[in-house]
């Protein structure tokens, strides 16, 4: 993989993470507990678990490797990492 | 001084938490992974799910030395022979070549534990600061946050 071609796919990504981090209020309302995978700025499948998020993506004929999976803990979860 | 551009993110209990974005490479696996940046972990991890999410077969990599993580424990799995790879804000890549890096396998795979630490993020560990001589600046109230080499 070029160079050119990874820096593209950090660009979108970190475009997502961005969007993942300014809505994550309104993400958590909507998939609180769950594991979603996010393409330009869009949730594009979720599941309960990462195995049946990545099962899906397949079924849809994405490549995952291309994609941010990300989660919205449970209001009533939290860590001391 | 060279910096990589970080996002804020109210990731527990919606306080600040700074993270950046990285896509890591390996022999088997290309994908792009959101870290966690934890000054307090001595380790710098992929997380269960980031394992997951390449189809790695996380019942046979249950060896090696363990960690204690948010109440969980994990065996720290090596994965070998890394390539991390980072956007700096002049639009070129920051490559970290590494022989290995951990994975956190959970101890104990049941549905209440996958349950719980599908949610524990990928970590970038002070190791990773220091053997890369990155500083982290990290203003929460402002929400601003970079790497800077």
């Amino acid at each position: 993989m070029e160079d050119s071609q990874i820096l593209e796919i950090l660009k979108k990504s970190e475009e997502d993470s961005k969007w993942v981090s300014e809505e994550y209020d309104k993400l958590r309302t909507k998939y609180e507990g769950k594991v979603f995978a996010v393409r330009n700025k869009n949730v594009l499948s979720h599941a309960d678990t990462v195995e049946e998020l990545v099962e899906k993506l397949e079924n849809m004929g994405e490549d995952v490797g291309f994609l941010l999976i990300e989660t919205v803990p449970r209001r009533d979860l939290s860590f001391i990492l | 001084m060279p910096r990589i551009r970080c996002s804020v993110r109210g990731f527990v209990g919606r306080k600040p938490f700074p993270f950046v974005t990285f896509f890591i490479r390996t022999l088997h696996v290309s994908k792009p992974v959101d870290a966690l940046i934890d000054t307090g972990s001595p380790f710098t991890v992929l997380s269960t799910n980031d394992i997951l999410s390449t189809r790695m077969p996380i019942t046979r990599m249950q060896s090696g030395e363990t960690v204690s993580l948010a109440g969980y424990r994990f065996f720290n799995h090596p994965i070998r022979d890394v390539t991390m790879n980072f956007r700096t804000e002049s639009d070129e890549l920051f490559k970290v070549n590494l022989p290995t890096i951990g994975s956190l396998v959970p101890t104990k795979i049941d549905k209440k534990t996958m349950d719980d630490v599908k949610h524990i993020p990928s970590i970038i560990g002070n190791d990773f600061l220091e053997d890369q001589k990155l500083a982290l600046y990290f203003n929460p109230s402002a929400r601003v946050v970079y790497l800077e080499y």
